[in-house]
């Protein structure tokens, strides 16, 4: 078998939280390489190299502040950074054909058209979360949905660290649409976050609880009479996010221009 | 259409009486009860704590596959070779809930299965059979990058480990994984285990308390993430209600070992 040369990634905002854990990632994972970075101008990591700053050995590739020259010098790039950003290097990679995996979350309906524009003319990957885990358990979430009858209450439970400032969370959230598309209805008239009584028919009940520094747990509950169905995922660390990524840029790989899913990448359908 | 139930005086028998006699369209034909216990010749229904029918528990299964169109089995492992034999004499369909068997029994169902349709259903809870068609599903997507390992809680009073649920369970997972369950099974960690393989299946039957809530469960551990399906039952009625399901499902069907996968349509 010929070994296929490795996939070549850049890694824009490579000095952020996410950027560091990527150009991490990227390192680690057989079948790809790292291709560069950068930061915006003015950031005082701008000259130094790309992996040292990330905390690995030198990888002899400085942090630009051009993401043009990123995309010529790379055969696709991650963006975990800011909407209007995003946005911006959506049109590049869609000028130099090259992938794009974005996991920035937030993009206004316009930024959004930019994306979904480009990914006619280059592959593109999008997904608010891109953790595997997630992800199958959002697709199971509407399937189980689709299949336990309306004998099953659906009930959401998660939990994360003291500091989290929006509740539910996002992911939480998602689930709740996922469980309520399944059954048909629009999660905006079941759902109940705040209860403080009974019950109602048909709700879809969110309980959130937040202490120490827990990256995040979720629970999807279906409780009948005698019998309960549940799914669980459990994050230890935002690596999970570089995890998907890098499964994300794997499979990439050769892909037609569109715009796919983490749903895509892991084949769920 | 007509059903008998074996085992019809036990716990979950009682609930699949009282299904059959609260489901339209359905008739109770007969029960029996372990010959020579006290259960037999009372009334079923009375049994099951409902008002009587006039319908005595018998301790002839023949008897019971002659006025039925399927038999529901909630009696004993030690019945059901037995069972099975009539079953394909009679060439009346059985759904089997009764679990613990051992390659006589497997055998016996290959034979009974050449001559009359035969559900194998260890488990009967819709919830637990769909866990398992997810936990097939994730370990196939996930294949190598996480590890797998089932862990299930049962009543003290189970008296024997693993459950044909737990190993189906297992069954799954190694579907998924493409690995032989012989390969993969890992009952056992003590002492120097060294590192654990990445097609490993671990396995870990907890028993404890009274109906403490039947759990099957399947985890996949990541780098810095878990996933958890899992199946819980806490009453009797829930396996009544898969059963009696699988009754209807199992009339007219050929000859064949069927499972609760094909009885759901879960694929
Ligand atoms: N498939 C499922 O989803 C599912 C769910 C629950 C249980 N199970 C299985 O179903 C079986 C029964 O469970 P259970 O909890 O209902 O136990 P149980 O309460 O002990 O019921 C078994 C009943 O069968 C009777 N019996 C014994 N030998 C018999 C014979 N030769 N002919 C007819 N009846 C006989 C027993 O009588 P005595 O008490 O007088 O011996 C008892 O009344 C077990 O194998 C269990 O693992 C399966």
């Amino acid at each position: 078998m010929v070994e296929k040369r490795p996939l070549k990634v850049g890694v824009v905002g490579c000095a952020g939280r996410m950027g560091r854990m990527l150009v991490a990632e990227i390192v680690a994972t057989p079948g790809l390489a790292l291709g560069g970075g950068t930061e915006i101008a003015g950031n005082p990591v701008l000259g130094s190299d790309v992996a040292q700053q990330a905390g690995l050995p030198a990888a002899g590739l400085v942090v630009g502040s051009d993401p043009r020259a990123l995309f010529k010098a790379c055969d696709a790039v991650v963006d975990f950074t800011l909407p209007a950003a995003t946005a911006i290097h959506a049109d590049l990679a869609a000028e130099a054909k090259k992938i794009l995996i974005a996991g920035t979350t937030g993009l206004t309906p316009a930024q959004q058209e930019i994306v979904t524009m480009a990914a006619t003319r280059t592959a593109i990957v999008q997904s608010a979360n891109m953790s595997v885990g997630v992800n199958i358990l959002l697709g199971l979430a509407e399937d189980a949905a689709r299949r336990l009858t309306e004998t099953y209450d659906i009930e959401i439970v998660e939990m994360h660290h003291r500091h989290k400032v929006d509740s539910p969370s996002g992911t939480a959230l998602a689930l709740g649409r996922a469980a309520a598309k399944g059954r048909g209805v629009d999660l905006d008239s079941v759902k109940k976050i705040d209860r403080d009584g009974a019950r109602r028919t048909g709700d879809i009940g969110f309980a959130v609880l937040r202490g120490g520094d827990v990256a995040g747990d979720h629970s999807l509950i279906f409780a009948a009479d005698g019998v309960r169905f549940e799914l669980t995922h459990r994050a230890g660390s935002r690596r999970i996010f570089a995890k998907g990524a890098a499964r994300a840029l794997l499979w990439s790989r050769g892909r037609k221009p569109g715009l796919y899913s983490m749903r895509d990448v892991l084949g769920l359908g | 259409m007509r059903i008998g139930v074996f085992g019809a005086a036990g716990a979950t028998g009682k609930e699949v009486v009282r299904r059959i006699l609260s489901t339209p369209g359905l008739v109770l034909s007969g029960g029996t009860g372990r010959p020579k216990s006290a259960d037999i010749g009372k009334d079923i229904a009375a049994a099951a704590g409902l008002k009587p029918i006039g319908l005595p528990i018998l301790a002839d299964p023949a008897a019971v596959f002659a006025i039925s169109d399927v038999v529901i089995d909630f009696a004993l492992s030690s019945a059901t070779i037995q069972h099975l034999k009539l079953a394909a004499k009679a060439k009346v369909p059985i759904v089997l809930g009764v679990t613990g068997f051992k390659a006589a029994h497997r055998t016996a169902i290959a034979q009974a299965a050449k001559k009359t349709a035969v559900v194998e259903a260890p488990n009967t809870a819709y919830a637990v059979n769909l866990a398992m068609v997810y936990i097939e599903r994730v370990a196939r997507v996930l294949a190598g990058d996480f590890d797998i390992e089932i862990v299930t809680v049962g009543d003290r009073k189970l008296p024997f480990a693993p459950s044909g649920t737990a190993l189906q369970l297992v069954d799954a997972a190694a579907r998924g994984l493409g690995v032989k369950r012989d390969n993969a099974l890992v009952k056992v960690r003590d002492g120097d285990i060294g590192v654990r393989k990445p097609t490993a299946i671990g396995l870990h039957n907890i028993r404890g308390g009274i109906r403490p809530g039947n759990s099957q469960r399947g985890i996949f551990f990541g780098d810095s993430e878990v996933i958890e399906i899992a199946g819980i039952t806490s009453s009797p009625g829930v396996y009544a209600d898969g059963a009696v399901i699988a009754a209807q499902w199992v009339k007219g069907k050929r000859p064949g070992h069927y499972g609760m996968r094909e009885v759901f349509d879960l694929g």
